[in-house]
């Protein structure tokens, strides 16, 4: 049985990032999973890709879905753009089984993109990426003058850090106004 | 991209990912930043270790982390130029003039300018900053390193720093008063190092020269500075072609009763020149022969201007310089052990160096290596 698993296997090279995968270790048939982030676009993920995310990985390890569950059953990420979770799935699936280099060129160069795809990496807990990604946006200010940091990072200046704090005390004393005018109505 | 989004983990890990220099421009971005990076850098900045302002005569201090294969540069800090300064900055009160420049090795780094009259306070300022940003943790040096002719460096008033000259009182030294007054009117100095000539009138014996914790003298004579009677710092070092014997052995004796020299912790004498007379030597300090089956006790010095022992060999060890302008050097000193009737440490005196043999009596033989003094051309040309 086996012989004819390992048969259609490699005869149907349909998926060209999962069949040397399989090839090498034809024991145990590789399982997927399916993702999708905003969009609703699905993306099929081998486990052994997954496995860069310690969140999927905690949620698959327990779940022992079968290949139909896992179909119908795709785990949404609406808080994940779809090109941005696109990258991710990309990365996982590049980087399977392998030891991971200590540079990684391939980041998007763009500011926003980059922005998300931290966000992205962080939820989804893929630790090496985050280093890659954090090395990334560290080099972005590397000779920069304060001022050019601070366009680039977005970081409020003192005056309006101030103003925010003062804002956020306002809110609260205000709430908490209500609320004391709201029991004292109740104790009425 | 807004950073401040980012969960604190990741901002920890990308403000880990950036340069000193880029911190310390950073750190000027809001006081919100400032204090996200001293919380979040805090195990980083622990393992500093030590900043160093280096200088030559110039005294534009290149402030830098020691790191190998290259040192990381913070900032510079020079005059005032026509050249275009980018940017300004409120360090600590005082408004600096800033540009970024980029050096072959060393990626883009500040550099701050002042005006003359105003150095003081500018470096005092930066210096500042540097306490602030970088916690107590680290240690600051002030390094004043010039390979031409003598001149009297200016030493700046910092807190918590500790400083280490280089002197050359070879050609045209005959300023000893002002000399004196520098030392006098300076904080105690951590590492000083002499190369001098002539022979001149000794410092005051109170003067606090000979308080300075560690002191390399290299002299044909030794004269000066008179450190076999009035040093009273923890290590020296001293280098020369010939010197008084018996001032020696007395000073030998000084040092084992504990009459003088208490903070002594460690002394190297090389004379170069002539064969040092070994009984006299051992006659006059006490120690009856030298067992050569006996290994002589490891010591390593402290690291002030220190040396790592690499071997040790029946009465020899070999020691290479760590720090310094030898640095990498090696060198091979032998040892005697002293015999007391009383208990005390650390007490061995290392007396003559292997190359005296190699100087008068090499002729007509190899050596696998050899070792020159090149600041002694005196030595070498006759």
């Amino acid at each position: 049985m086996s012989s004819t698993e390992q048969g259609t296997s490699s005869a149907a090279p349909a998926e060209p990032t999962t069949a040397p995968e399989s090839a090498a270790a034809p024991e145990v048939p590789e399982s997927f999973y399916y993702v999708h982030g905003k969009d609703k676009v699905v993306h099929k993920v081998s486990a052994g890709a997954l496995q860069h995310s310690a969140l999927i990985h905690g949620m698959i390890s327990n779940l022992g879905y079968t290949e139909e569950q896992a179909k119908a059953n795709p785990f949404p990420f609406e808080n994940i753009d779809g090109d941005i979770l696109q990258m991710v799935v990309d990365w996982c699936n590049q980087h399977k089984g392998k030891p991971t280099p200590p540079e990684d060129t391939n980041l998007p160069k763009q500011k926003e993109k980059l922005f998300d795809l931290v966000l992205a990496v962080n939820y989804l807990e893929i630790k090496e990426l985050l280093t890659y990604c954090c090395k990334q946006v560290a080099m972005m200010v590397k000779g920069k003058s304060p001022e050019e940091i601070r366009e680039i990072w977005m970081i409020p200046t003192d005056a309006e850090d101030e103003a925010a704090e003062k804002e956020a005390k306002k809110r609260a004393g205000k709430e908490a106004a209500g609320e004391t005018a709201a029991a004292a109505g109740d104790a009425k | 991209m807004i950073l401040s989004k980012y969960p604190y983990l990741v901002q920890q890990e990308i403000l880990h990912n950036m340069e000193y220099s880029d911190l310390f421009l950073l750190s000027f971005v809001s006081k919100r930043m400032k204090k996200l990076i001293q919380s979040s850098q805090m195990n980083r900045f622990k393992c500093i270790g030590s900043i160093v302002y280096q200088n030559d005569r110039t005294e534009q201090p290149c402030v830098h982390i020691p790191d190998k294969p290259f040192n990381k540069t913070i900032i510079k800090i020079v005059k005032h130029k026509k050249a275009k300064y980018n940017f300004q900055l409120n360090v600590c009160g005082r408004i600096i003039g800033f540009r970024l420049f980029t050096e072959n090795r060393n990626g883009p780094y500040p550099v701050a300018s002042f005006h003359p009259a105003e150095k003081q306070c500018v470096i005092n300022s930066i210096h500042n900053h540097f306490l602030n940003l970088f916690g107590s943790s680290v240690e600051y040096h002030w390094r004043v390193q010039d390979f031409s002719n003598y001149y009297i460096p200016t030493i700046p008033k910092l807190q918590n720093v500790s400083f280490s000259l280089s002197l050359y009182l070879i050609r045209d030294f005959a300023h000893m008063r002002n000399l004196e007054n520098f030392f006098s009117s300076s904080p105690v100095l951590k590492s000083l190092k002499l190369w001098t000539t002539k022979s001149l009138d000794p410092f005051n014996p109170e003067s606090k020269f000979y308080q300075t914790e560690s002191i390399e003298v290299q002299q044909l004579r030794h004269t000066f500075p008179d450190l076999l009677k009035y040093f009273q710092g923890k290590q020296a070092f001293i280098s020369c072609g010939r010197c008084k014997i018996l001032d020696l052995i007395e000073f030998v004796n000084k040092w084992k009763s504990g009459e003088g020299f208490r903070k002594l912790e460690y002394l190297e004498m090389k004379i170069v020149c002539h064969d040092v007379p070994e009984n006299l030597i051992l006659n006059g300090i006490g120690p009856k022969y030298i067992d050569a089956t006996k290994q002589p006790p490891r010591h390593q010095v402290p690291k002030v201007n220190g040396f790592a022992v690499v071997q040790v060999r029946g009465r020899v060890i070999q020691c290479r310089f760590v720090g310094g302008a030898r640095q990498g050097q090696m060198v091979l000193i032998p040892r005697i052990k002293l015999n007391y009737d009383f208990i005390m440490s650390r007490l061995q005196f290392s007396i003559r160096l292997s190359f005296a043999m190699t100087v008068n009596k090499s002729q007509g033989q190899t050596f696998e290596k050899i070792e020159t003094i090149d600041d002694c051309e005196a030595l070498w040309t006759k």
